[in-house]
């Protein structure tokens, strides 16, 4: 087989953030450095016989997905992620975030959260001996991630 | 001219760029062969029935008559 022409880096990825369930898009790919998916395991449980010598494997249920994004942090926009979700998490608000790694497109995949909770404070942090741009970090707790292609 | 828009079956879940909805596995889908022949190419849509969008073609037409 020959080798794929088709891998991507993340260098093209479109983020956006809603905080009205979706019907809003805010476009964060330019405050955004990363994206982490954690979570989500389905539990399964093995269960032993006398007879067999491997075990019966049964599946349960999938867990809460944890989405940590990493953004810079900002203050001259009102759709600045920081003001966003700092908001969000004080209104107890929930967020849905959703991204396209190929950059949102037609024909490009898109994961969309469903709607979760901003689950830590969103804080500016930093050094006075450091010259790097301020972070931010927030975490939002939901229970699904869907795979939708992007049409007209 | 632009072509007349065709409809075509998702066979995969679709989200609208235009629209912001979204479109499940099965249900048709209303967009320029153009538009969607990129969908087509990567296997996202089909065609449907020539009956079918020899209707919807109908359909336009008469739906542009009436706009003028």
């Amino acid at each position: 087989m020959t080798q794929t022409t088709g891998s991507l880096s993340w260098a093209n990825c479109k983020i956006e953030l809603s905080g009205d369930a979706g019907v809003n898009w805010i476009d964060i790919s330019g405050f955004t450095n990363s994206i982490a998916v954690d979570g989500g395991e389905r539990a399964t449980a093995e269960y032993f016989t006398a007879t067999g010598d491997v075990p019966i494997v049964t599946a349960g249920k999938r867990g809460l997905l944890e989405i940590t994004a990493k953004c810079v942090y900002t203050e001259d926009a009102a759709n600045a992620p920081f003001i966003m979700v700092h908001e969000a998490n004080e209104a107890q608000d929930p967020l849905m975030i959703r991204w396209s790694p190929k950059g949102g497109a037609i024909s490009d995949f898109r994961f969309t959260s469903s709607a979760g909770q901003c689950v830590k404070p969103v804080y500016p942090q930093g050094a006075a001996d450091s010259a790097d741009a301020i972070p931010i970090e927030f975490t939002i707790k939901c229970s699904s991630i869907t795979k939708s292609v992007i049409s007209v | 001219m632009p072509k007349k828009k065709q409809l075509y079956r998702a066979r995969v879940l679709l989200s609208s760029l235009s629209t912001g909805k979204t479109i499940n596995p099965g249900e048709t889908v209303e967009m320029s062969p153009d538009d969607a022949q990129i969908l087509l190419d990567n296997l996202v849509i089909e065609e449907v029935s020539d009956d079918t969008n020899n209707r919807v073609a109908k359909l336009g037409e008469l739906q542009d008559r009436t706009e003028w």
